[in-house]
Order: structure tokens, then C-alpha cells, then sequence
């Protein structure tokens, strides 16, 4: 039961990933290879003192819900719509992926026509029109005026 | 005297060239909406914008980024106003009589003096920083590696403790932020740290791609995780221009709030809402009328509008003569100074003299376009408001996308702002602030850097930095700052 709960508490899983994160940085930091050079710091010294530091603080967020419990503080239980976070990192990955094969224009108006509908916005008519407003003036902006080449896209040559 | 000369040529020659007030407009003009938007930041807007700055040279792209600075300070203040919501954490001073005097029918008059007022502090600061920018620049000539290590340390610890929730939390995010900058190849000789054979990775990530992660593509999330994308109903609004006598009434108040704001935004870490905060409860103190404030009086908001906008010419005084950044706005200005290969420091006033004074300037003309576009555009800006968040989130997340990829042209850097996007709302979720980690990854490589220096300097003796005064009282100061908070509590539970 108690395992459960902790489990679900937010400072437990947030203590546990950064006490992994610095065992790890000082695990690659005590194998890295480097040129010794006599009266100086090595190139190690800073990423070592960074995890042993962060490792003696990730322990100290590892055991809040325990002093949590003792202070009667009560969690914070601001519940995130967490399938949408889910859903928009997906979508932002496709995209990303997407720039690469179809190109600025195709994907961008893909993306928000997408985006739009999920978090409810507008109708498709509109999402469709402001689409492909948008990526216009955006494509038009930063290729004319800032002169940045924008992905055109494997399928399209690019 | 030789710098005012310079700084009124300057501001003529800007005046007379129409390009360049053109980019401080249009910097001006977006940081009102960032500004404005509740969900949208200063931050947020700086870093989608750095990436369009570095097309222009310099003085413009920093003119630019000065406009949006002023602007989104100022901006803040609209929403705070009309629907009860500070658009930025600086207007919460201002949404307590703001939206009093807004539910009076007065909204005009409340937007109209909050406009003057951050005029005042605005050019009030701007003046500070002219005159003490420089004499503390010549101070700082005298700084060696142990001392540039030292004021790294104390940025960096000052920050972490007065952001977020707890002193150990915003340290956490500093190392986060500083071990970021170990990743690429070591400054002194070249050993490649944390690249696992990535190329990317050499040079370690872009600044301009963390930056858009942290603040816009975060941002994103977080909206979208909480889901409201809608607000009150908009009050409406009339007149926008007070009457000379409320003026005369409040120039006092207003000079005092700038002042006020510029001390407070040249200490590192405190900023605009605790600026703010000082300047209305210091004139609630003095003022004849104590039971006015809370109902809506153009005093408080004259109070907290010159100081809060009074922060942005307090907070340059140390980022520009130390290269400490107060706060996150400020960081992502520094990365900026970098990206057009501007070092913060004393060396800045002396190679780049011209850039510092047309920055000056800048943020002068940015002050005086904000109170013209704010007096005359107020009504425009309301209908911002009227703009629902889940249409502009989506073209939001785009402009990360673009700035991002604008930078090298490479879809690294795109993966870089969401991997940082990412990060950052993972962090939000475990209440470690991100504002520290932002200022761990700009003085890290001061810190490293000058660290190793130092330690050159002493053939590996640690005693450099305790045989120094400057040095030995700057990290004096930082073990009295990191340990206040516990000491307080300690002596408060003891009373």
C-alpha cells in the first residue's frame, strides 16, 4: 500500500530519476579518458563534483514525501491532462519527422490543422484556412525577410 | 558627461535612420501581445524572437530584443486590469487596483496611468544604468579569474535561492543547468565530455534551441496540460488619458517606484513582482489615504508599473558589467550579447563601446515608444485578449520549430528545443524551477572556465580564492545568502 502510494507521488519518481541521472554522470565522469595535465583541473573534476552534489540533493527530494507526511503537508494534486502531453509529444516527433520527408509547407499545415482539432479550436473549415494562412505568412517571413532556408523535403527533391 | 554627448547623438542618428526604430516598434509592439496573453511570457517571446535578432546587426537585433523586453513588462499589466489576471508575475500589484478601478468603469484611466508610470521607471532606469554601468565596469577591470569564478558562484546561488519553492530544489536545477555546459568539448584542453561519437555534440547544444524548449515549447505544454484556453469577459475601455492634476498627484509616486525598481532589479534574483511588490507597499505606507488602496486607486498602480518597468534597466546594470543575468529574460538577453559575439564584462565597455550606448539608447526609445503605443493603442491591445489560446498555441509551437531550426539550419537543434521543452515541464511537474537551471547553463562556463583558470594561475593552490578580498567576500557573501533561509527559520521558530 504504501509502496503504491509513493509510487504515484511525484517528488518519489522525481528523486528517483535525478538520483539515477547523477549516479550516471558520475559513473561516465570516473570512466572518462582524457591527457593529464600536471597543475590543473582535469576535465572531469566539474561533472563529478556536479553529480556528487546533485545525488546528496536528489536523495533529499527522494525522502520529501516521508517528511511530507510528518509536516501533514498535503501533495500538490494539480492533475495535468497527461494523454494530451503524451499525444502532443507524439504529434511533435511525426512532425519533425515529417519536416524531413515532406517539407515545410506539407507538414506545417498537416501539424496545424492537427493541432487545432485536438485542442478543439475551431472547426475543420476554419483550422484548414487558418492553416494554411499561417504556414503562408510564416514561410514568407522567415524565407524572404530573414532568409532561412526551410526543409523542402525528401519527396519534393529537397 | 562624454557618454550623455554620445548618448543624445545616438539617439538622433536612431531617430533619423527609420529602420531602426522600425525593429524597436515592431520589438515593442510583440512584447505588449507576449506581454498581455496570460499564458505567454517575456521569456517565451525573447526566445522565439533571438533567433530573428541574429539576422540583423548588433545594436539593431538587440534594440529589437529591448523593445520586446519593455514591451512585455508593460504588457503584463492589460490583462491584470481588464480580467484579474497579470499577464506577467510584475502586474500582480498592478491587478489588485487595476481591476478595481476597471470594475468602477475606469479601466481607461487604470490602463492610461500604468502606461506613464512604466514610462517613468523605464527612463528613470535607463538614466541609472548610464551613469553607473560604466564606473562599475572600470570597478570590475580589476577582476581576475578567482574573482570572475567567485560572482559566477554567487549569481548562480542567489538565483537558485529565491526562485521556486525551496533553496534545494532551485540548487538542483542549477546543476541541471550546469552540467548541460560540461557536454561538448572541455574549454581548456579539448577532451570531448558526454558526445558519445555525436558531432552535434562538439560544441555542445545551441543556446537558442534550449532557450525556445525552455520557455515556448514548455510553455506549450504546460497550457495544454492544464486546458483552459478561455477568460473572463473583457471590460471595456474609454478614456485612456488621466487628468494633469492625477499626474502632478502621482509623479512623486512614480519616481519613487523607479528608483525602488531599479535597486531591486540590479540585485540578481529578486526582479519585477518583488520591485513591484516594495514600491506599493512603501507608498501604502506613506500615503494619506491607506483604506483607498485594495479599492482601486491610480496611486498603487502608478507604485507598481514605474517599478516593475524600472526592473529593466536595473537588471542590465549587472549583467552588463558582470555578465550576471537577474532573471530569465535577462539570460536569454546575454545569450544574445554571445550570440552576436558580445561578451559581458568590463571588457564590453571598453572593445564595444558603441553596442553599450546604442543599447542605452534602445531601451530609451523603446520606453518612449512603449508610452506611445501603449497610450494610443490601448484599445487595440485588449482585443488580444479576445484571441482564443488554443488558436495561438499551435502557431506558437510552430515558431519554435522555425526558430530553431533557424539557427544552424539543422533538425538537431529542432530535437534539442523539445527534448529541453520536455525536460523543463518534467520539472515544473516536480516544482524545480527552471528560471535557475536557464542561469546555470549561461555562467557555467564562467564558472568552469575561471575555476580552472584560477587554479593555473595558483599551480593548483585553492587558497587563490580566499587570499583575494574581492574574491573572499563575494563567496562569504554566497555562504551568507545560502544559508539565510535556514537561519531565519531557526531563529523565527525560536521567537
Amino acid at each position: 500500500m504504501m509502496i503504491t502510494k509513493l509510487w504515484k507521488d511525484r517528488d518519489f519518481i522525481g528523486g528517483c530519476s535525478l538520483c539515477l541521472v547523477s549516479l550516471f554522470i558520475m559513473q561516465q565522469s570516473l570512466t572518462m579518458s582524457f591527457t593529464e595535465h600536471p597543475g590543473t583541473l582535469s576535465p572531469r573534476f566539474f561533472p563529478l563534483m556536479i553529480s556528487i552534489v546533485l545525488l546528496g540533493l536528489s536523495i533529499r527530494v527522494l525522502i520529501e514525501p516521508f517528511l511530507k507526511k510528518q509536516s501533514k503537508d498535503a501533495p500538490e494534486n494539480q492533475s495535468d491532462n497527461y494523454k494530451l502531453i503524451v499525444v502532443m509529444m507524439l504529434c511533435m516527433f511525426v512532425y519533425i519527422v515529417l519536416l524531413k520527408y515532406a517539407g515545410f509547407f506539407v507538414s506545417t499545415i498537416a501539424y496545424l490543422i492537427f493541432l487545432m482539432q485536438v485542442l478543439k479550436a475551431t472547426s475543420l473549415l476554419k483550422s484548414v484556412l487558418l492553416s494554411f494562412i499561417i504556414t503562408g505568412l510564416i514561410f514568407i517571413i522567415f524565407s524572404n525577410l530573414f532568409e532561412v532556408i526551410l526543409p523542402t523535403g525528401y519527396w519534393f527533391g529537397g | 558627461m562624454k557618454i550623455l554627448v554620445e548618448f543624445l547623438t545616438l539617439i538622433l542618428s536612431f531617430i533619423l535612420d527609420p529602420s531602426y526604430l522600425l525593429v524597436i516598434v515592431a520589438g515593442v509592439v510583440l512584447g505588449i501581445a507576449f506581454g498581455a496573453m496570460p499564458g505567454l511570457t517575456a521569456p517565451m517571446g525573447l526566445a522565439i524572437l533571438l533567433p530573428i535578432t541574429y539576422v540583423f546587426d548588433p545594436t539593431k537585433g538587440l534594440g529589437m530584443l529591448m523593445g520586446l523586453y519593455c514591451g512585455a513588462v508593460y504588457g503584463g499589466a492589460i490583462p491584470a486590469i481588464l480580467i484579474n489576471i497579470p499577464g506577467t508575475p510584475s502586474a500582480m500589484m498592478t491587478a489588485v487596483e487595476g481591476y478595481a478601478m476597471s470594475k468602477k468603469g475606469e479601466a481607461g484611466k487604470a490602463i492610461g496611468i500604468a502606461t506613464i508610470g512604466s514610462f517613468v521607471g523605464g527612463v528613470v532606469s535607463v538614466l541609472f544604468l548610464i551613469l553607473i554601468a560604466p564606473w562599475l565596469g572600470k570597478m570590475a577591470l580589476k577582476f581576475g579569474p578567482p574573482e570572475f569564478f567567485a560572482v559566477g558562484v554567487f549569481g548562480l546561488s542567489i538565483i537558485a535561492g529565491v526562485t521556486g519553492k525551496s533553496l534545494y530544489r532551485g540548487i538542483i536545477a542549477a546543476l541541471i543547468g550546469l552540467f548541460v555546459t560540461v557536454i561538448g568539448m572541455d574549454p581548456i584542453d579539448s577532451t570531448q565530455r558526454f558526445t558519445y561519437g555525436n558531432v552535434n555534440l562538439l560544441t555542445g547544444f545551441s543556446f537558442v534551441p534550449m532557450m525556445v524548449g525552455l520557455f515556448g515549447f514548455r510553455e506549450f505544454l504546460l497550457q495544454v496540460g492544464k486546458g483552459q484556453f478561455e477568460y473572463k469577459k473583457v471590460q471595456r475601455i474609454t478614456n485612456v488619458f488621466p487628468s494633469i492634476r492625477e499626474l502632478r498627484n502621482n509623479i512623486v509616486t512614480m519616481l519613487r517606484g523607479s528608483v525602488i525598481g531599479t535597486f531591486i532589479g540590479s540585485l540578481p534574483g529578486a526582479g519585477g513582482p518583488i520591485a513591484a511588490f516594495i514600491s506599493y507597499d512603501s507608498t501604502k505606507r506613506i500615503s494619506k489615504e491607506k483604506e483607498e488602496f485594495g479599492k482601486g486607486t491610480i496611486r498603487g498602480i502608478a507604485a507598481s508599473e514605474s517599478a516593475n518597468n524600472a526592473v529593466t534597466g536595473g537588471a542590465l546594470i549587472p549583467l552588463l558589467t558582470l555578465g550576471i543575468p537577474g532573471d530569465a529574460a535577462v539570460a536569454i538577453i546575454l545569450g544574445a550579447l554571445m550570440m552576436h559575439d558580445l561578451r559581458p564584462g568590463p571588457m564590453l565597455f571598453q572593445q564595444h563601446g558603441d553596442t553599450v550606448t546604442g543599447l542605452y539608447v534602445s531601451l530609451f526609445l523603446a520606453n518612449l515608444i512603449l508610452l506611445v503605443v501603449g497610450m494610443f493603442g490601448a484599445k487595440a491591445f485588449v482585443r488580444i485578449l479576445k484571441v482564443p489560446l488554443n488558436v495561438l498555441l499551435p502557431v506558437i509551437v510552430v515558431l519554435c520549430v522555425v526558430g530553431s531550426y533557424a539557427v544552424n539550419n539543422n533538425m538537431f537543434d529542432v530535437v534539442v528545443m523539445v527534448m529541453f521543452g520536455f525536460l523543463g515541464y518534467l520539472m515544473s511537474k516536480i516544482n524545480i524551477p527552471v528560471v535557475p537551471m536557464v542561469l546555470g547553463i549561461v555562467l557555467g562556463p564562467t564558472i568552469e572556465q575561471n575555476l580552472r583558470a584560477s587554479l593555473l594561475l595558483s599551480r593548483g593552490d585553492w587558497h587563490i580564492f580566499f587570499t583575494r578580498p574581492i574574491s573572499l567576500t563575494v563567496l562569504l557573501l554566497t555562504i551568507v545568502m545560502l544559508a539565510w533561509p535556514y537561519f531565519k527559520k531557526f531563529l523565527f521558530s525560536k521567537s
